[in-house]
């Protein structure tokens, strides 16, 4: 039935189906047919890849005045491709009084869609004309760069200096550090000089750089002001002088361009012979004018007794106090005063920082003598303005290198006998033939120094024996045991003690310490 | 006398009451730590105690080298304090003996030897509720030794605290004591550095007994 009816000539469906029909078979050819006519027309040319567009946030404000340190935003848009990168670039109106060149920027390509940029502001107030174009994935850049201008205030860049060391400073050095050689300290300071401008004002250094040896910069907070460069970091050979340069940069990343530099020359010790002996006594009456060579033999002989030791003299009154490269060849120094005159030699501030750096790098010293304190302690506390017994400040060479807390000192009448050993180190008796048998002597040594208290990692060897009210029962000798160096330390002169006595003693001082 | 006899049927058994009231209030005021009747438990007792490693007494000092002694001078100055027992976040307070009511730093020689061996220090005595405790915690300091010729001074390593923890499971019983020896190298213990010692102690042994 409904098959029927949609076939049906004379239904008004059926009608309407045959116009439906009619308009089908007009509107296809016409609509296929300019199509079909294409086929047959030549093609327009294809467009040019068009270039990219650029836009710049909307901080900072046009016609803002800022610092010159300014971060600024962009994006890039295209519409054929897409963007790969951007370029930036400004041009600097300097605005002062001297109005100098505008100075056009280079462009810097960036894939960043933004950039923390210190802007040139060499007058007070500068006007900045920035412009950042993008550049698509087909090369092409923006012909119509973002543009944005503003106006900077004039920072100055700061200036940075080394404390310490000052330049020329020598140092030893060796190839592996250790808690006492931890490299060489280098104090850094760096401040923005002050403008009567307000507008410059404020800046405040946030690093530190240090490089040695013309090497790459090592940044460093600014709470790091004291930075330590380790042997690594200097160009070999360790030996030789070396360049530490430092700079600075403020928080408007203004960069002391120049920095400061220094020289330094480090000595690598050798330590490839055995021992060198320091004299530094001064023969008198006290000591009978024996001749200097005698005492200087009498301290080969018994340090050297048996061993096929090499051991040099190095008389300090007339050749001074040896240099690093002399003394870092020697394993041991031996330093011996026996009179019981002042100053010393080995007393003064060169020699003790020299000494100081030959103990870091693994030297090893023994020392001898009467008024030992008297040698490091400030001029003007002699010991006999001081209360007995006398401490020792941290800081001070005693303390920190004798490992000696607090000392004391017998009468300046000669009263030192001999010593009582102890822990297997064998008493000792004093020659009375040796020294003066008049006043103040009377054979003895007078002024002998004595340990009051003493300080870490160090034993007592001799104890002083006789009746001193200041002295008696107290250790009169002590060995440091070191992790790095070692010493032993002695408040009287060797020299003054029996030949035996004195030879055994040294024996047993130099097995001790590893010879 | 019907106002007195009303009075009376009243008051009487107020009386009575209040009385009563009374005599059970005393009565329960008369023992402060235990709620009887409640089925509380009674505490029991914890004792710490520390013995060094007899093995654990020559000490190496660069070229030279020192003994612990018997009847000398050799001191490790330790100093111990702020015991805790723990079970999970909560925990007991340790004293350092039954009789003490506050926390005190009680100091300690574990290098004191007494017929050729290290003496046990009791460092903690104290009641704890009966519970399964996971872990004991207490503060360990040592400011010098003096062994031989040698005085050092001693610190911490650097970076690392003085609480040392026992993460170590143990019970408390009413009425028994429960044991718990920290078997201690105290030389073994020290590192040079520069002029000093630091220490990080090492225990070895944690033994816990139920006597």
């Amino acid at each position: 039935m409904i098959y029927r009816q949609c076939f049906h000539r004379d239904s008004p469906a059926g009608k309407g189906r045959g116009i439906a029909a009619i308009l089908f078979a007009i509107l296809i050819p016409c609509l296929t047919m300019p199509s079909c006519v294409k086929l047959f027309v030549e093609p327009k040319p294809e467009l040019p890849n068009a270039a990219p567009t650029t836009t710049l946030s909307n901080l900072p404000a046009t016609y803002d005045t800022l610092s010159p340190l300014v971060s600024l935003y962009w994006d890039g848009h295209d519409n054929d491709g897409f963007v790969v990168a951007f370029q930036y670039q400004y041009t600097t109106y300097p605005m002062g009084k001297s109005a100098g060149d505008s100075v056009v920027h280079d462009w810097v390509t960036t894939d960043q869609h933004w950039g923390a940029i210190t802007f040139s502001s060499p007058d007070p107030l500068n006007r900045q004309v920035f412009r950042v174009r993008s550049i698509d994935n087909s090369g092409n850049t923006d012909p119509t760069p973002a543009e944005r201008v503003f106006y900077t205030l004039q920072t100055i860049a700061p200036v940075t200096r080394i404390l310490s060391p000052t330049t020329g400073t020598e140092f030893y050095a060796v190839p592996q550090t250790n808690y006492w050689f931890p490299g060489v300290v280098v104090t850094i300071s760096s401040q923005v000089p002050w403008s009567p401008n307000p507008a410059l004002q404020g800046s405040s250094i946030i690093q530190f750089a240090w490089s040695a040896d013309n090497g790459a910069l090592n940044w460093v907070p600014v709470e790091d002001s004291v930075v330590t460069i380790t042997p690594q970091n200097f160009k070999s050979p360790l030996t030789g002088t070396h360049t530490i340069h430092v700079t600075s940069r403020s928080n408007t990343l203004m960069l002391d361009s120049v920095g400061a530099t220094i020289t330094v020359k480090l000595v690598q010790p050798t330590f490839q012979k055995d021992i060198v002996i320091l004299d530094d006594t001064q023969t008198d009456v006290s000591l009978r004018n024996v001749p200097k060579t005698s005492i200087d033999s009498f301290y080969v002989a018994i340090f050297g007794y048996g061993k096929p030791y090499t051991i040099d003299v190095r008389d300090l009154q007339t050749r001074a106090f040896p240099s690093r490269t002399i003394l870092g060849s020697y394993k041991l120094a031996i330093w011996h005063h026996d009179d019981g005159n002042v100053p010393f030699y080995m007393g003064n501030d060169v020699a003790i920082k020299t000494i100081d750096d030959y103990l870091h790098v693994g030297g090893s010293l023994i020392i001898c003598g009467t008024r030992s304190w008297e040698h490091w302690l400030p001029p003007a506390d002699p010991t006999y303005g001081l209360p007995h017994p006398f401490m020792f400040q941290p800081g001070s060479f005693i303390r920190d290198y004798l490992h000696i807390d607090a000392g004391d000192q017998s009468a300046f009448l000669g009263s030192f006998s001999g010593a009582t050993g102890v822990g297997g180190f064998s008493s000792v008796e004093v020659d009375t033939s040796k020294m003066n048998s008049g006043f103040p002597q009377y054979g003895k040594p007078g002024w002998v120094s004595v340990v009051a208290q003493k300080g870490p990692f160090t034993r007592e060897l001799l104890t002083f024996k006789d009746d001193d009210p200041h002295a008696t029962g107290l250790p009169c000798a002590i060995r440091y045991y070191g992790d790095t160096y070692n010493i032993t330390w002695l408040g009287f002169p060797m020299w003054a003690l029996k030949y035996n006595d004195a030879r055994t003693l040294a024996q047993q001082i130099m097995q001790s310490m590893g010879f | 006398m019907q106002m007195s006899a009303e009075y009376g049927r009243h008051v009487m058994p107020c009386s009575l009451l209040l009385i009563l009231s009374c005599v059970l209030a005393i009565a329960g005021c008369s023992d402060d730590y235990k709620i009887v009747g409640v089925g509380s438990q009674g505490p029991g007792i914890l004792q710490v105690i520390m013995k060094s490693d007899d093995a654990d007494s020559i000490l190496v000092i660069a070229g030279d080298s020192a003994r612990v002694t018997e009847g000398s001078g050799d001191s490790l100055a330790l100093s111990v304090s702020q015991g805790r027992a723990f079970r999970g976040a909560d925990y007991a307070t340790l004293y350092g003996s039954l009789q003490d009511y506050l926390q005190l730093i009680k100091t300690y020689n574990p290098i004191r030897k007494q017929s050729g061996t290290y003496q046990s220090l009791l460092l903690f005595q104290s009641y704890l509720p009966p519970a399964n405790y996971d872990s004991l915690t207490f503060e360990l300091n040592a400011s010098y030794l003096q062994i031989g010729y040698y005085q050092i001074p001693l610190s911490p390593v650097q970076g690392a605290g003085d609480f040392v923890t026992f993460i170590q499971s143990f019970r408390i019983e009413e009425g028994r004591t429960t044991v718990v020896t920290l078997h201690v190298k105290p030389l073994s213990s020290l590192v040079r550095v520069g002029d000093s010692f630091q220490y990080s102690w090492i225990f070895d042994l944690v033994q816990i007994t139920y006597p």
